[in-house]
């Protein structure tokens, strides 16, 4: 059995663009696809706000918001998945977006991993995180970055 | 030893050794502070002395009267001890303390907020002590209930009802045109609804009180916390360098703070920068605006769920039950220590009579906002501000300006005394 591709989602559009190339490249290779989704718990640190009141009702609404997001992904992955005839798997990992998927990579579960990126120039290359860049120093499987040619 | 157990936050050693470090960081920043008062103190003294010893001689010469030569020689006594205290003596210099005590403002709020900037974003902070710190900011909260005993009910009267009747001016002003404005830009409910509250009342605590009501998606809360704590970091490293170019007094300058600081921490460490007059007028004004954090809730309640008619069950919400969840209920604690700083109870002393219990809680009230501002420099992460953007970013600037500029002009129509804690003295 081939190792998978393996793709990084998180709904936006820069990354649908990604999930549709990944999708064709796994196709042509024959190989499968696996679709990452990371739930990002970063909203939660600001419970602790000073006058921070409702605050079980906020973490119960980020934690909502955060598994409908997962799952409409999933949802749209697996739809995509289908329509291209592609043997496929959706995970789900918690934590930091970067460190979840340094963690995913480094089970060595697959053979190339495929991320959308934002094109990114003057100001926007200061304010953004550049995900994509800081998995590429820090990997040692392949990765294909797909960016994005909208804002 | 159930119940023992029970009274335990779960997983409390965690928190531990971030709670630590804070502690550890902010008794170095009140002793650096002390240390540098020191040393501005005997520079002032160094330079001082000379004339005064000069005088001194004269007015004997000149046989002047008693008192006035008592007088000047009290104030020779107080810089001489200023001076003994670094052990110096006349024609040392330490100008570097003048520059960054009375100049460059460095007092122990800096320090601590600028130390902890540095140390998270340029040195980094150890996974570890991230817990602790995040507890570390709300012990600012007590530090405010015991800043009651500063107040007798005379202040919460008359500051505290200018500052009422401001902070509903600029509260429900600033919600009500950013809401329907935000509706007229098409922009989503949710966003529009926290970017109301959050740069109406109270910042980052509006906007998770908001959210769940308006149902907003995690990146317009990531939008609108980036934009809150952007533009609060702003106006605290700027806002008291601008009141004292402009000379804005220690009460107004609280007032200002109080109306367009758009973030509750960021607010405290701004005024307790400035001087302790200005953090009295601020966390008055500022008690008197969380009050309105349930109301402005319910009123983006009532504007995009009620009033449009959009998801029926929504519109089920006991109001009532809304407006008790979201109350403050501290603030009940802040008004008892008002009514008994007001009482006068001779066994309870005053905040200034040193060995009495209220000079005590004033003490440990110094030391919940040292470790609350650590906590804030620490957490003050240049990656949570750079989420700021999009229309929340727009419509955080507008706001900013706006509430800056007619804040300013109100606390200067109003003047100084209006605005004053007088704590019964």
């Amino acid at each position: 059995m081939p190792q998978p591709l393996l793709i990084c989602l998180d709904g936006e559009p820069h990354t649908l663009e990604a999930m549709a190339w990944a999708a064709r490249l796994a196709g042509a290779l024959a190989v499968p696809l696996t679709g990452l989704h990371i739930k990002d718990p970063y909203l939660k640190q600001f419970q602790n706000d000073i006058y921070a009141q409702g605050r079980r009702e906020y973490l119960a609404h980020v934690e909502d918001c955060l598994v409908d997001q997962a799952q409409r992904i999933g949802a749209e992955f697996t739809a995509l998945c289908v329509q291209h005839g592609i043997a496929h798997d959706y995970r789900v990992r918690e934590g930091e977006p970067l460190q979840e998927i340094l963690a995913e990579c480094s089970t060595g579960a697959c053979q190339l991993l495929i991320v959308g990126g934002k094109p990114l120039a003057g100001f926007r290359r200061f304010r953004s995180r550049d995900l994509p860049a800081r998995l590429e120093k820090r990997l040692s499987t392949p990765i294909m970055i797909v960016r994005s040619r909208r804002a | 030893m159930k119940k023992l157990k029970s009274l335990f936050v779960p997983g409390w050693p965690r928190y531990l050794p971030g709670l630590l470090f804070c502690m550890l960081f902010a008794y170095a920043g009140m002793n650096l502070d002390v240390l540098m008062a020191n040393y501005h103190k005997a520079n002032v003294a160094s330079e001082k002395l000379p004339a005064m010893q000069q005088k001194l001689a004269d007015l004997n010469a000149a046989a002047a009267p008693e008192k006035e030569i008592q007088d000047l020689q009290k104030a020779i006594g107080k810089q001489s001890k200023a001076l003994a205290k670094v052990d110096g003596k006349v024609g040392d210099r330490w100008p570097w303390a003048t520059f960054l005590y009375e100049e460059a403002q460095l007092k122990y709020v800096a320090i601590l907020l600028l130390g902890g900037i540095l140390i998270r974003n340029f040195i980094g902070v150890p996974k570890a002590l991230l817990p602790g710190i995040g507890i570390a900011r709300p012990i600012i909260k007590p530090g405010i209930i015991i800043l009651g005993v500063h107040y007798v009910w005379f202040d919460v009267v008359k500051v505290g009802g200018i500052g009422l009747a401001l902070t509903a001016v600029f509260i429900f002003g600033t919600a009500i045109v950013v809401m329907v404005l935000c509706k007229r830009a098409n922009i989503s409910d949710g966003l529009g609804g926290i970017m109301g509250a959050g740069t109406g009342v109270c910042g980052v605590s509006a906007i998770i009180a908001t959210s769940p009501v308006v149902r907003s998606t995690p990146i317009e809360m990531a939008y609108a916390i980036g934009t809150i704590l952007f533009f609060g970091t702003l106006m605290l490293f700027t806002m008291p360098y601008i009141g004292h170019g402009l000379g804005v007094s220690q009460a107004q300058f609280g007032a200002w703070g109080a109306l367009a600081i758009l973030n509750t921490a960021q607010l405290v460490a701004a005024a307790e920068w400035y001087g302790s007059e200005a953090l009295d007028t601020a966390v008055l004004i500022n008690v008197a605006r969380i009050m309105f954090l349930p109301f402005v809730v319910l009123f983006a309640l009532w504007f995009y769920i009620i009033r449009t008619g959009m998801h029926p069950g929504s519109a089920q919400i006991s109001k009532w039950k809304l407006i008790r969840d979201k109350f403050p209920v501290f603030i009940l604690g802040f008004f008892l220590l008002v009514l008994l700083n007001s009482l006068e109870i001779p066994a309870l002393g005053t905040s200034e009579l040193e060995g009495s219990p209220f000079w005590a809680l004033n003490t440990l009230q110094k030391w919940c906002f040292a470790i609350g501002f650590a906590g804030i420099g620490l957490s003050i992460s240049f990656g949570d501000m750079k989420q700021a953007g999009g229309m929340a970013f727009l419509i955080g600037t507008l706001v900013s300006v706006a509430k800056m500029a007619l804040g300013l002009g109100a606390v200067w129509l109003i003047g100084t005394e209006l605005l004053r804690v007088t704590g019964g003295g």
